[in-house]
């Protein structure tokens, strides 16, 4: 999937896992646990300790990309 | 009037004063040079191209000439000058038809930002428009050089131009370009062709370009819907491979070397979208160009396959 970055003007080329993650966020705000058990269960996975290190590596280099925020400051997955 | 219906005399006088006057697709452009040896090979690649009249708006006027005395005499120079903007560096006089063609192309290349430009030759047949993106050297121009002269229209050997939100291919028809091996290639191709000089020591090489046919220039302004994006590769000796092309990569590739994809932010990236969803992608290898041109003949004529590309602005 291809997603367009407004803000940057980028266009980013996703995998099927991290295209269905950020379609997700695009809805709800949601953990990287959450997003673990909803990708395992739409991709028929194992939602085992890789995916959910998948899942983190994807909301770090989504917010990097600045393509997510933290919901709520306190609780994001960038909480102190 | 078109421009082989003026003697060689009034075209070169034409060049040396108000200009030759055409329209390219949705540009007119003046063309004025008083280097007498620019009007033969000019009113060759442009034969059929109506005059525009006097009062007609132009859009670029593209000159070349010396800037100075002193680049004339001594540095045995030319420039060309757009639309009264001298800033370009200047060039040997030997080179002034590859560069007054380049120069042209620039101004398509880096102007109307109305319109999504994409690096692409176009050409169209049965209404139906075939995009052949590729980075130099890939065998665009050869391939689009060989199309055109079978039976497909030529829109561009460089740009794929729509104008956002429609995909609609729009016509700027222009000489094809030739480089080195190419020129061979398509004189054996076609016996007769109407080619004008070969340059050589150009930054790209030998280079050479083909007279716009009538049907292109009477046809200018009518564009094709796209069926069709196909990227070629010209491989010596190889057997012909067409092979299905991710929607997704081919919208990368081709966004990646567009002319102004990332000036037109949003509006680019929907069209872009709505081209790739509208058409079918391909990988095309091919070293026999008869083979090539009847595998892409057979294709155009085909009901596109309904898959779409995923897609989203956020």
């Amino acid at each position: 999937m291809l997603v367009y970055h407004a803000p940057s003007g980028d266009t980013h080329l996703l995998n099927p896992l991290a295209a269905e993650a950020l379609r997700s966020l695009a809805a709800a705000a949601a953990s990287a646990a959450e997003l673990t058990t909803h990708v395992a269960a739409l991709f028929d996975l194992q939602a085992d300790g890789g995916l959910l290190r998948q899942m983190e590596q994807c909301l770090i280099q989504f917010a990097e990309l600045g393509l997510i925020e933290p919901a709520n400051a306190a609780e994001g997955p960038f909480a102190a | 009037m078109l421009l082989k219906d003026l003697s060689p005399r009034d075209a070169a006088a034409l060049l040396k004063g108000p200009g030759v006057r055409a329209r390219m697709g949705p540009f007119v452009f003046a063309l004025r040079t008083a280097l007498p040896e620019l009007a033969p090979p000019i009113r060759l690649l442009y034969a059929h191209y109506p005059l525009e009249p006097d009062e007609a708006f132009i859009d670029f006027e593209v000159a070349i000439a010396p800037r100075s005395w002193r680049e004339r005499l001594i540095k045995r120079k030319v420039s060309f000058i757009i639309d009264g903007d001298a800033t370009f560096d200047p060039f040997e006089r030997e080179l002034s038809l590859p560069m007054l063609e380049w120069a042209v192309n620039w101004c398509v290349f880096t102007r109307p930002h109305q319109y999504l430009i994409l690096h692409s030759a176009v050409v169209e047949r049965g209404g139906f428009g075939l995009i052949l993106p590729g980075q130099p050297g890939a065998g665009k121009s050869t391939l689009c050089a060989g199309l055109s002269l079978r039976g497909w229209r030529l829109l561009s050997d460089e740009v794929a131009v729509m104008r956002p939100p429609s995909i609609e291919l729009i016509p700027v028809p222009r000489p094809i370009g030739l480089k080195e091996g190419s020129i061979p290639v398509i004189k054996q191709f076609e016996p007769g062709v109407a080619m004008g000089p070969a340059t050589p020591g150009t930054r790209k090489g030998t280079v050479a370009h083909l007279q716009v046919d009538a049907d292109a220039v009477a046809r200018g302004q009518v564009p094709a819907t796209p069926r069709l994006i196909v990227f070629p590769r010209y491989l010596a000796g190889a057997d012909l491979s067409l092979k299905p092309f991710s929607k997704a990569l081919a919208m990368l590739r081709i966004g990646q070397d567009a002319f102004n994809y990332s000036v037109l932010g949003t509006a680019g990236f929907e069209t872009l979208a709505a081209l790739v969803d509208a058409v079918d992608c391909y990988t095309l290898t091919y070293s026999r160009m008869d083979e090539a041109i009847a595998r892409l003949n057979e294709l155009i004529g085909r009901e596109p396959a309904q898959e779409k590309s995923q897609h989203q602005a956020q």
